[in-house]
């Protein structure tokens, strides 16, 4: 999902960039808040999780792949705007150091993976929460979360023809349109990165439970 | 170190060792091809994906270190990326303590 240098037009872009900087100063101040002597192991090693947990990808049918991207975790555990911020700083560090998803694309990606996988768990998990099995609860709050960070990805790649063909009639941008783009991306994560994205926010989630339970003698705030 | 910290450490570092299983993946992301890989889908590689170069050089493009095998050079990214991420984190509770 993370969109390369070059496959956007500036139209997209930079309205996006203007859009994502008050959004991470917001998020940014929110985990300054958040940030405290107890929370921090659990928030920097989930955001180093998010890290990982992207490197491992998925072999799909087609010859592609994609991963989980563990939004969903911090944004249950510390609310929407650190999930959004944590997932930023990771794909921050992807861009700059790795190449993985475009430095002048960053504010997209960060959209969409950043905040509407974060703002979407976070809101699907206070919705649900209490009314049916808690581990369902997790497993559905990371795949929607995921699948509609994708359902933005697939429209944003999906708008490129249309905002830019050259003399030859190609297209500039991302080649193809919207009814490649949602099948292939959304249809990927309903199916396969969706449920990775979900049982990762099971299992962790139950995990950070249990050590916190087995650590009673220590008051653990998040 | 508080036992929730052990656990995490031994978390995280579970975690990286087993990231040489994502490379069993050999297909690329849907939509995240090379321009080469455009080029032998389309015939033709779109203007701004062929031309738009990075905004600076990255340090180790797609998680492959020079001179370093693909399972090396995916645990030393995986432990840059943890470290990087645990040295920003530092930052910002240090930023922190030191504004209150």
């Amino acid at each position: 999902m993370h969109i390369p240098d070059g496959f956007l037009s500036p139209v997209t872009y930079i309205p996006a960039t203007i859009a994502v900087i008050p959004l991470l100063v917001i998020a940014w101040k929110k985990t300054k808040e958040a940030i405290t002597d107890e929370s921090f192991a659990f928030l920097s090693s989930l955001t180093a999780f998010s890290f990982v947990i992207m490197m491992f990808n998925i072999p799909i049918p087609g010859g592609t792949s994609g991963h989980a991207i563990g939004a969903a975790i911090l944004a249950i555990l510390f609310g929407p705007w650190v999930g959004a911020f944590c997932i930023s700083l990771t794909l921050f560090i992807q861009a700059l150091v790795f190449g993985d998803g475009g430095l002048s694309v960053f504010a997209l990606n960060s959209l969409a993976m950043g905040f509407v996988a974060s703002f979407v768990a976070f809101y699907l998990h206070k919705l649900l929460d209490g009314r049916i099995k808690k581990s369902v609860v997790s497993f559905v709050a990371g795949w929607s979360g995921i699948v509609a960070a994708s359902a933005v990805i697939a429209v944003v790649l999906g708008m490129q023809p249309l905002l830019g063909i050259d003399a030859a009639g190609h297209p500039i941008y991302f080649p193809f349109g919207l009814n490649v783009t949602i099948p292939a991306i959304v249809g990927s994560h309903i199916l396969f990165f969706g449920v990775a994205e979900g049982i990762a926010t099971m299992l962790v989630l139950r995990f950070i439970e249990k050590i916190k339970n087995t650590n009673s003698t220590k008051e653990v705030a998040l | 170190m508080s036992r929730n910290g052990k656990y995490l450490v031994i978390f995280i570092l579970s975690v990286v060792v087993l990231t040489p299983l994502g490379l069993m993946a050999q297909g690329p992301a849907w939509g995240e091809w090379s321009p080469e890989e455009i080029k032998a889908m389309l015939g033709y590689v779109p203007e701004s994906i062929a031309t738009t170069k990075p905004l600076i050089a990255t340090l180790i493009p797609d998680y492959e270190i020079g001179g370093l095998g693909a399972l090396a050079s995916t645990w030393v990214s995986a432990i840059i990326g943890v470290g990087l991420v645990f040295v920003v984190m530092i930052g910002i509770k240090k930023s922190v303590k030191r504004a209150s």
